[in-house]
């Protein structure tokens, strides 16, 4: 059954689909949209403040020394900032850095999780070992909310990433690596994953039809029997289940629930949607980026040299989608965006960072092989990559801050959950590199939250517990799972009194 | 409000590991040869070989269980690869947005395709729409498709060859009357709305095209949940046997023996596998089984990993000609009777110049394209000799002896290795270069340790006495920093000393001859062996005895674990 987000969801997608050609024929190659005068975020009719959920996640752990050298809890001017973190220095009055928190115990009783990048990468931001349930994971915290928050966007969530070079896949499924959300599913099984999308052509027009009013005169398209492809389809698909056992049918069924949803087979627009006349849309052209066509064929080049005759560059491409994160949210068009800057055991050349010197051995910066794997586990092509990783978050931090949103700034409507699933060079599940920023005034913000150490330390799912409950109002028994069934419990450092 | 979901704790699989898979638990001493037979299944009576009457039976001849296919989508290989042969258009756009494969093991194991994602979905009916399109476009197929011109619009007649043919083959069955009756209704209705016959036609082409019956392998049971075996229909068996072979759907010929009901017979069926392999298609096979059993794949990633400030000597046209040393390396063991058995001996080498220079041998031929040489490079041997091989089981910058043993092991020889839980992958695969401390040091350091000496005493030897090819296959005596490279190891208590010493022995194990067996199982069934699977790996492993590639495909899909289905048990259905 389609449940109202879902016909959000199918709603946009017809809508999009109704406009993506006009928008091709009119722009050619070059996408680009009117400047259009910001009117401020729309719907805030809506009573109470707008919160947005922002998990941002990087691969391969981060320098277990140069990420944070601080063991003591602090606040204000009783901490500061590590070199590696020090992008967020304009941020931090607006920052939490917790140590000591794990996901192992989503997994098994100790911090050494194996094989690790998938499973750890797989659990981030479920808490649910996927190896553990024949490959079946949870429903991820960006996904929990969306479900039970219920926001009055047009699009539920969006999925977005930079990964172009996959690494190994340790012997698990595609998504294990490449997609930290997760929801729930009809199918066989009782989650389902959802791809990140890396390409910001795709993503943009995705949003171009929310972001640009629609023309009435518009033709319909001619794709009027598109209708009849959808009775054939349901047809067939009916006939069929009735003769398969029920796992089988399951398997139908979950491709059949997706085909009702496809705007391209139904056809009309729900008139109940206009696009938002009001928010500032990204101005300017994109250029051309690696899509998902060329990851998956592996051409994508790790050393981000050209690509098929398509200049590639890291920077640029994130740079991009940073820009239509902040489109998506200043318009309105969705209130959750989980962003992996990179796959997990991505092996991509960082070529484009500047190794700083953190005071380790040089190092090589292909991330998996040459930083994460090196004889010296605190050199500095490692460390310098996490910080590059924390500049860009630092970058799509300040970009929302920038923005007023009604007593403060879209930074205070919007909590960003920065951090890795993996510890470090030793590749465990414990003391995971974890950073809030922004969010507004539940949190106690500008400290140092050091928690007791492993093996006695807290886990990520009494995050999430804490972030839904207290942060989003939601009700929440559990989320994720522990070995020995230890309940959840709220996370009191990090709130405000 | 509800709480997130939870799940059941995993139960026990069914499969139980097979008396040929070493299950090496790290800590302990088990050896191959110990570590066999260990299965409570030696009072099972052997399975009599597989029937050639041409009679269907009314119950298998193998004893147990059969084992069950369920439903799961086509790889993305075979969803290509059944869209050109069905239209007959070499190049399509690439499906890009079916993903899978897991790294490990066959992309086709069903398990791993039973997710339909949203974004499958979606390319699913977008990309019928694209070749639909793509196909109207093509004049010769265009002709095809449209057949002739109706008289008025309430004449069907010109659909009908899109029914009876195009529709039948690209959903692999007939169609059955209510199926007729529905998509003439269909073309008759759009007709009747002021669409042209190919407006008609291109609706019922992405109609076909976007189905759950083109897009599934579908095999039906009279009684979906109930367990008793049933032979498969001669339909639903030529299809296993042509993904099996070919990755894709019948052609003309197996249809006609599936239409006939003679693809029952087991002459008839040998046949078709002697056919189908030496048709040009038959490479299909060598690269959705071969290559994947051996990690070929894993050339494609380490050939962008190459760090070339250590390997100046690397380049992407080197990698090129390895990877075509590989497959016709494999070829020649998948087109004639070359036994198995000489795998890992056999004196056979292709090179193009560029490889020739890399392996020494002195080669003035003019001709770009790879030709077989009798002049075997020093010290190599079988197919662990090719320099592709000793490409893919290295590293960026260095060789990594562990994982050479692995890949012989796990791949080649069928050995579960287990890893500890609590030995992180950083200490069991040493990083840092080679010298100083040695690879050799560091893992033998590692050996000292009682828990990691269970894996490595048979992982470690293997990798040592390859130490005198670098991480590109070439050649060497030295480590970069002057060390004399010592290759002397002792493997299961003989001392060797280089590749050619430590292949025969490899390829002496049991291990290695019931492996193919096991793999090309796995490959075929689309599942794990089971505990019921034994009797017969054990039964074909006596007939077949390293034999050739051929011969082990043919006794498979005559097998009835092949050729028959059964339900789906309760208790399987709990488990999705």
């Amino acid at each position: 059954m389609t449940n109202p987000a879902q016909r959000r969801r199918a709603t946009a997608r017809r809508a999009l689909m109704n406009r993506r050609d006009v928008l091709r024929a009119a722009t050619g190659a070059c996408l680009a949209l009117p400047f259009l005068p910001s009117l401020g975020t729309a719907r805030s009719a809506e009573a109470g403040p707008i919160q947005r959920f922002l998990p941002i996640y990087f691969p391969n752990g981060a320098s277990r020394h140069w990420w944070t050298g601080l063991d003591h809890s602090g606040a204000g001017d009783a901490w500061q900032l590590s070199a590696m973190l020090s992008p967020l220095a304009p941020l931090k009055s607006k920052t939490i850095h917790i140590r000591n928190l794990g996901n192992y115990r989503a997994m098994q009783d100790n911090r050494q999780v194996e094989p690790s990048h998938a499973r750890c990468s797989a659990a981030y931001l479920t808490c649910v070992d996927a190896d553990a349930h024949d490959q079946r994971n949870g429903v991820s915290v960006d996904q929990w909310l969306v479900e039970h928050a219920a926001f009055p966007t047009p699009i539920d969530a969006l999925q977005l990433g930079c990964g172009t070079f996959p690494g190994f896949f340790d012997g698990r499924p595609w998504h294990y690596n490449q997609a930290i959300s997760w929801r729930k599913s009809n199918g066989t099984h009782p989650t389902e994953p959802l791809r990140r999308v890396i390409s910001p052509r795709e993503v943009f027009e995705t949003l171009v039809p929310w972001a640009v009013p629609r023309d009435p005169t518009e033709p319909s398209d001619a794709r009027h029997y598109d209708a009849s492809i959808l009775d054939e389809f349901l047809a067939e698909s009916a006939a069929l289940k009735a003769r398969l056992s029920r796992s089988d049918a399951q398997v139908v069924d979950q491709f059949e629930t997706h085909v009702r949803e496809l705007e391209i087979l139904t056809g009309e627009v729900d008139p109940g949607l206009d696009p938002i006349p009001s928010c500032t849309p990204l101005a300017g052209a994109l250029p051309d980026v690696p899509d998902s066509d060329q990851e998956v064929q592996g051409v994508a080049n790790r050393n981000g040299a050209d690509i098929g005759g398509i200049e590639y560059d890291r920077q640029t491409h994130v740079d991009l989608m940073n820009r239509l994160i902040v489109m998506a949210f200043q318009c309105d068009l969705t209130r959750v965006v989980s962003y992996m800057l990179d796959d997990a055991r991505s092996p991509f050349n960082y070529s484009h960072v500047a190794t700083q010197d953190f005071g380790g051995t040089p190092g090589d910066l292909n991330f998996h092989d040459g930083a994460q794997h090196n004889g010296d586990p605190l050199n500095n092509a490692y460390a310098s990559i996490g910080q590059w990783m924390v500049q860009q978050t630092a970058d799509l931090a300040m970009q929302l801050e920038a923005i007023p949103e009604g007593d403060g700034t879209m930074l205070d409507h919007t909590l960003i959950l920065f951090g890795s699933g993996m510890h470090s060079d030793d590749h465990d599940a414990a003391e995971l590199p974890i950073v809030l920023i922004g969010g507004g005034p539940t949190f106690a913000h500008d400290q140092n939250v050091v928690l007791s150490p492993y093996p006695d330390d807290r886990q990520l799912r009494d995050l999430y517990f804490t972030l839904l409950t207290r942060h989003f109002g939601l009700d929440v028994d559990e989320f994720g799972e522990d070995r020995d069934g230890t309940p959840n419990a709220i996370i009191e450092e990090i709130l405000a009194p | 409000m509800s709480p997130p979901q939870k799940h059941p704790r995993p139960q026990r699989s069914a499969t139980v590991a097979l008396a040929t898979t070493l299950f090496v638990a790290c800590a302990t001493d088990q050896t191959p040869q110990g570590a066999g037979d260990t299965e409570t299944d030696t009072d099972l009576p052997d399975q009599p070989a597989p029937s050639d009457s041409s009679d269907p039976t009314p119950t298998p001849s193998a004893s147990g269980d059969i084992g069950r296919l369920p439903l799961h989508r086509l790889t993305r290989a075979e969803y290509e690869h059944t869209l050109r042969d069905l239209l007959n258009i070499e190049d399509l756009p690439p499906a890009t947005f079916i993903r899978g494969g897991t790294g490990v093991g066959f992309p086709n194991e069903a398990k791993l395709l039973r997710d339909v994602s949203e974004d499958l979905a979606r390319g699913y009916i977008e990309h019928a729409r694209n070749v639909t399109e793509l196909a109207l476009a093509t004049p010769h197929l265009r002709d095809t498709l449209l057949a002739c011109e109706p008289s008025s619009t309430e004449d069907t007649s010109c659909a009908r060859p899109l029914l009876d043919t195009f529709g039948a083959r690209a959903w692999r069955r007939p169609l059955d009357t209510e199926e007729t009756t529905r998509l003439e209704g269909h073309y008759l209705a759009i007709r009747r709305e002021g669409a042209s016959h190919e407006e008609a036609v291109a609706v019922l082409i992405r109609m076909f095209l976007s189905s759950p019956h083109f897009v599934f392998h579908i095999e039906l049971d009279d009684a979906p949940e109930d367990a008793t075996p049933h032979r498969l229909n001669p339909y639903e068996l030529a299809a296993r046997l042509s993904y099996t072979l070919w990755s894709s759907l019948p052609d003309d010929e197996l249809w006609a023996r599936a239409t006939d009901g003679s693809i029952l017979d087991h002459e008839v069926m040998r046949d078709e596998v002697t056919r189908m392999l030496d048709d040009p298609r038959g490479l299909r096979f060598r690269e959705a089984f071969l290559e994947t059993w051996v990690r070929l794949p894993l050339l494609d990633a380490q050939a962008q990993l190459i760090d070339t400030s250590v390997y100046p000597a690397w380049s992407a046209e080197l990698g090129h000609d390895m990877r075509l040393e590989l497959q016709a390396y494999l070829d020649a063991f998948l087109e004639t009777d070359r036994p198995w058995s000489t795998f890992l001996t056999a004196d056979l080498n292709f090179v193009t110049p560029r490889l020739a220079a890399h392996y020494g041998i002195p080669w003035t031929s003019d001709e770009a394209t790879l030709v077989q040489v009798d002049e075997h490079p020093d010290a190599r041997i079988g197919y662990l000799g090719l320099a592709g091989f000793l490409t893919y089981s290295s590293r960026a910058t260095r060789t990594a002896p562990t994982f050479r043993g692995k890949i012989i092991l796990e791949a080649l020889n069928c050995m579960t290795l287990q890893i500890p839980a609590d030995i992180p992958e950083l200490e069991l695969e040493p990083e840092g270069g080679e010298p100083a401390p040695s690879i050799r040091e560091q893992l033998e350091r590692h050996r000292a340790s009682p828990e990691c000496a269970g894996c490595h005493d048979f992982l470690d030897p293997i990798g040592f006495s390859l130490e005198n090819f670098d991480a590109i296959g070439a050649w060497r005596e030295t480590y970069d920093d002057g060390h004399v490279i010592d290759a002397s190891t002792e493997y299961l208590g003989t001392q060797v000393s280089s590749l050619v010493e430590l292949a025969p022995l490899v390829a002496a194990s049991e291990t290695f001859l019931t492996c193919p067996i096991e793999k090309m199982m796995t490959y075929a069934l689309r599942r794990t062996p089971t505990s019921d699977d034994r009797a017969f790996i054990r039964e074909i492993r006596e007939r077949w005895n390293g034999g050739s590639i051929r011969d082990l495909a043919e006794a498979i899909v005559l097998h009835d674990a092949f050729q028959w289905r059964r339900g789906e048990t309760a208790e399987e259905g709990d488990r999705q």
